[in-house]
């Protein structure tokens, strides 16, 4: 037998064919070990094949499209090609990530702000943008007005942009002086109005020379270390103000620069093959807490932007608040700054505005054109407007607008949730909340009832017994709570003094809490995935056989019903 | 299906190959016609029963014509036979544009408007509808001999590399192919590095050039626009600095040029990989010293297609010098409306109608007389500034655009902060133009037509490789993006 000659061609085709397959094999085995890649993206579902998604070429277009998001290797060939595109060309791919001289990052819309461009993307003049600037800072006012009866303070803090502290790395470019800066806008009319705030935009720029550390990290729109100056400085403001919440005293030790291989903010979401610069100095300061015991420590609620987070890496607010929370941009609540969430609108808003000593509306200047995110309208509302006064305004408005073009050919429905809106939108149509003066009505009964809601959540044992009375009845702890509140009201017996202690309902009901507070883990999702996958059962099985572990372990330790 | 796809490169492809070449050789061809049935049938999926039942019909046309010995009965079958392709063509593509005239002179004689659907237009209809054309009448001129097979004449007409955008492959030079084909390994190496090289074409340069061109020119089809869309590109346009208008001409001359032969090339390289040998369509158009010159360079498949099948049998150059050039320009304005159904084509291809009569009355002696790098020069510009009539759907936003091009404000470096546009378009030229040297023809030479010694094709392997990775990573990284050709 004749031996068989392979020539270099066949050998090569052969490894084109194999090299072809590598993504295909990768897709489904995983089998290289890649970097994921960071930054978010709206993942595009797996088409379903149906014959009228077929026809229409939604199925090819959406598959493309998932192809793009699925294909084995993607994230080192697309860093690849991010990486060429930022050596060669200086240019990113990343939404609203501007690169400016020697590697410096920025963020788009803070740089159109510097340039004085970008309210033109949201106003069609100046002057609209101040008058409805003008019509927020009232409305912030007699929010702050009413929120003072109650020992509230509300006030604003103006966090810093980096094209305004290290504007000479941003990108060539023509500015427009003709229009306004609304952060500058806002910091006057505060002023003016006696309205609290804290610019901190000037302080910074002020610094920049002098500071042995830079203010934002060269990668990062975001301040990240500097912040820890910004906060201390909103500390000892807030601790100027009249209360008997104060911050405890902060003794911040000196920039400590250390090295790491982690990648500050923004430069992670560029993904790129190679950092941008070698330097890998960041900073970190040693911060103590004096202990006082003459004050209690306050209670926060911080409505605003993603700025506030520096604050949770680098301060230790557990140790300096109380209570802390952030409504980020007044959409997401984050209770404690950790991982909870839940959404603004479908929280109690009104009792956790009100377990507040401080309302924080903090921003970076760039984004006070949107300054409060809606927070003071809504505020207004919940503090000022009972429900049959919301409901009488929204029939008087109807009964106005139903004749009126455009209007006529609603149902009633729609006529009036066109008109929800519409108060939603301008509050200052209700009677007693119109024009300048300050708001002459208050919601009393909504207030009351969270002001006593309030107390409940501060009284660890009542509240168990309103969880439990909850997870019995199968409602939420919030309709737990306003049914015990209309109790009170009503002078009919408490359920804090009704609910008999039933052991089952309460390991179960803690037994749900430890679940919940695991599912937004990845890392204990991941194990608990694993876990079903080793024993073969669904994962929420899995994930109530370790809760109950957990209880087990609690009640032998006698943690559970200490 | 478009070749610049994640779901062609990654999964149809591969796919393909491996069923192919793991299929015995008689049967390939069967595996090649239902992967390019599902090719089709996944861009055009309302029109792939017309497409195959009109080709079926065609082929058995086609039979019975070459069966008969009766003349006029062959004639009648003949004309049925390019009927119905010519047919298929003229609906869909033009009933549009003849329903929005129609409708255009009712109004002006103050009749209603007719009602009408708008019919999308499947894509590659133009191409091979052609192709089956090219067919009949080779076949009725006796050049080559019928199909067969129906499988084959099938083949022919959907095979995939071509489907789309071409090369127009008459029936006669790939007849023999589709029978009985060799494929060595070094075809299929070849054929993947032809592919590679259109790909990089397509992404990596005309893709990046595009982008610039419909930042400022918007879609190329303006009836997807409404009023304030089509109102913000012509504030856009009238804004332009000289500088800026140039940029964009010349930038959409890179890019139509790359993207074209970039499909064409992907074409070449796929039809190698099978063992087929389709027609070069390009021939370094932009190096051409006059617009004659040009047209035997820029699609030559269509030009080859024109010359043989209209301008030949309206009468060529044999009836006297008038109808000859009446007849060349009635090719070109035909060759214009073939590329689209709107007046700008009319017009872009009327005016190249004219350069070839001025041609051959003086020009072609002038462009002669000057020397080379004048008369390339001066061709470029030509078709550079014809470009815009073919680009700009709207006549008076195209004039502004020329208005705009010699309005002699100049400005320095418009479009700063996209260095990329303009490192790629000193590619583009630098690619357009490199075998005005020697140097550059022996690049060419050794990229697309040697065949390499097993060294070298390591290093070519290595190469190729890459530079499919690196565009599949722009595809990905910036985003889906269709062939300017399948338009037409």
């Amino acid at each position: 037998m004749g031996k068989i000659k392979i020539t270099y061609a066949q050998i090569l085709f052969a490894l084109l064919m194999a090299f072809l397959f590598v993504p295909l094999i990768q897709e489904h085995t995983g089998l290289i070990p890649v970097k994921p890649l960071k930054g978010v993206i709206i993942a595009t579902p797996k088409p379903e094949l149906t014959i009228e998604n077929y026809r229409s070429s939604a199925y090819q277009t959406q598959l493309e499209q998932y192809a793009s998001e699925h294909f084995g290797l993607r994230e080192p060939v697309i860093r690849l090609y991010n990486q060429y595109m930022w050596s060669a060309f200086n240019k990113t791919y990343c939404q609203f990530i501007v690169p400016g001289k020697q590697g410096y990052l920025y963020y788009a819309l803070a740089v159109n702000e510097h340039f004085g461009t970008e309210l033109l993307h949201h106003y069609p003049s100046n002057e609209a943008a101040m008058k409805d600037a003008d019509i927020e800072l009232r409305q912030m006012n007699k929010v702050r007005h009413v929120l003072e009866d109650y020992g509230i303070e509300f006030l604003a803090f103006i966090a810093p942009d980096k094209p305004e502290v290290y504007p000479e790395y941003l990108p060539r470019r023509d500015a427009d002086t003709t229009t306004v800066h609304i952060d500058d806008y806002f910091c006057r009319r505060m002023e003016e109005t006696g309205f609290p705030f804290i610019n901190m935009t000037d302080w910074f720029v002020s610094m920049r020379d002098t500071a042995s550390f830079p203010l934002f990290p060269k990668t990062d729109s975001h301040w990240r270390y500097a912040s820890i100056y910004g906060f201390d400085s909103l500390f000892r403001y807030i601790n100027t103000l009249e209360g008997e919440a104060k911050f405890p005293t902060l003794h911040i030790g000196p920039p400590i620069a250390y090295e790491s291989d982690k990648l500050e903010g923004d430069e992670e979401t560029l993904n790129l093959l190679f950092r941008i610069h070698n330097d890998k100095t960041q900073y970190k300061s040693n911060i103590t807490v004096e202990p006082d015991s003459t004050h209690r420590k306050p209670k926060v609620l911080f409505v605003g932007d993603s700025f506030i987070y520096s604050m949770a890496e680098f301060m230790p607010v557990k140790e300096i608040m109380q209570d802390r929370e952030i409504w980020f941009y007044n959409n997401t609540a984050y209770e404690g700054f950790d991982n909870k969430t839940e959404s603004v609108k479908d929280i109690d808003r009104l009792s956790h505005i009100l377990n507040a000593d401080y309302v924080v509306f903090y921003s970076a200047g760039h984004q006070w054109w949107e300054a409060t995110y809606s927070f003071a309208k809504d505020a207004l509302l919940q503090l000022c407007v009972s429900d049959s006064l919301f409901d009488a305004t929204v029939t008087e408005l109807a009964d106005k607008f139903r004749h009126l073009d455009g209007y006529d050919d609603l149902t009633e429905e729609e006529l009036r949730g066109q008109m929800k809106w519409m108060l939603k939108n301008n509050p200052e149509l209700i009677p007693g909340l119109e024009g300048e003066a300050m708001p002459t009505i208050r919601n009393t009964k909504r207030i009351e009832q969270a002001l006593f809601t309030n107390r409940i959540k501060a009284d660890k044992d009542w509240l168990t017994s309103i969880q439990m009375y909850a997870n019995k009845q199968a409602i939420s702890i919030d309709d737990a709570l306003h049914e015990e509140a209309d109790r009170f009201a009503k002078n009919e017996p408490l359920i804090r003094d009704e609910l008999v202690f039933d052991t089952a309902v309460f390991i179960q009901m803690k037994k749900q809490e430890i679940i919940k507070n695991w599912r937004p883990n990845p890392q204990i999702m991941q194990m608990i995935q694993q876990k079903a996958k080793e024993r073969d059962l669904p994962i929420d099985v899995v994930l109530e056989q370790d809760a109950q572990w957990v209880i087990n372990q609690q009640i032998e330790n006698g943690e559970l019903f200490k | 299906m478009v070749f610049s796809s994640n779901v062609f490169l990654l999964y149809f492809m591969p796919a393909f190959f491996l069923v192919y070449f793991l299929t015995p050789r008689k049967a390939r061809n069967y595996v090649l016609l239902l992967a390019s049935l599902i090719f089709y049938a996944w861009g055009a999926p309302e029109f792939i029963i017309q497409l195959v039942a009109s080709t079926v019909a065609n082929f058995f046309l086609v039979k019975w014509m070459c069966k008969t010995e009766k003349k006029g009965l062959k004639k009648l079958l003949c004309g049925l036979s390019i009927i119905i392709p010519i047919g298929l063509l003229v609906f869909y593509k033009y009933g549009n544009f003849t329903m929005e005239n129609l409708n255009a002179i009712l109004g002006l004689t103050g009749h209603a408007p007719l009602s009408w659907k708008r019919i999308m237009l499947p894509i590659g209809i133009s191409f091979f509808s052609f192709q089956s054309v090219t067919y009949t009448l080779d076949t009725y001129r006796g050049v080559n001999q019928p199909m067969e097979k129906l499988t084959d004449f099938v083949l022919y007409i959907i095979m995939f590399p071509q489907l789309i955008a071409g090369p127009i492959i008459r029936y006669c030079d790939v007849a023999d192919q589709i029978r009985s084909r060799e494929s060595t390994m070094d075809d299929r190496l070849q054929g993947f590095y032809r592919f590679v090289i259109g790909l990089c074409k397509k992404i990596l340069i005309a893709d990046v050039i595009g982008a610039q061109v419909d930042a400022i020119l918007g879609p190329a089809n303006y009836s997807l626009l409404d009023a304030s869309q089509v109102s913000d590109i012509f504030t856009r346009v009238a804004a332009l600095d000289s500088t800026s208008a140039w940029i964009v001409s010349l930038a959409y001359t890179f890019q139509i040029y790359f993207d074209f032969a970039g499909y064409s090339d992907m074409a070449i390289g796929l039809g190698r990989i099978m063992g087929f040998r389709f027609p070069e369509n390009f021939d370094n158009p932009y190096t051409s010293r006059s617009i004659t010159e040009f047209w035997r360079r820029w699609h030559m498949t269509l030009g080859a297609f024109i010359m043989n099948y209209l301008y030949i049998p309206l009468g060529g150059n044999r009836k006297g010098k008038g109808r000859m050039y009446l007849n060349l320009w009635v090719c070109f304005l035909l060759s214009g409306l073939w590329h689209g159904a709107s007046w700008n084509f009319v017009v872009w291809g009327a005016l190249h109608g004219f350069f070839i009569c001025a041609d051959k009355l003086f020009l072609g002696k002038v462009m002669k007389k000057i020397g080379t790098v004048p008369s390339v020069v001066l061709t470029f510009l030509t078709v550079n500034i014809i470009w815009v009539f073919f680009r700009v759907e709207d006549f008076h936003l195209a004039w502004l655009l020329i208005k705009r091009m010699f309005a002699f404000d100049f400005a320095w470096l418009p479009f700063g902060d996209n260095a990329q546009l303009y490192v790629t378009m000193m590619v583009a030229a630098l690619f357009s133009f490199l075998t005005l040297t020697k140097f550059g023809q022996k690049v060419q030479e050794k990229a697309y037509f040697t065949e390499f010694n097993d060294k070298q094709s390591i290093a070519v392997w290595i190469v190729a490789a890459f530079a499919f990775v690196f565009c599949v990573a722009a595809l990905n990284a910036t985003s889906f993006s269709p062939f300017i050709y399948f338009r037409f």
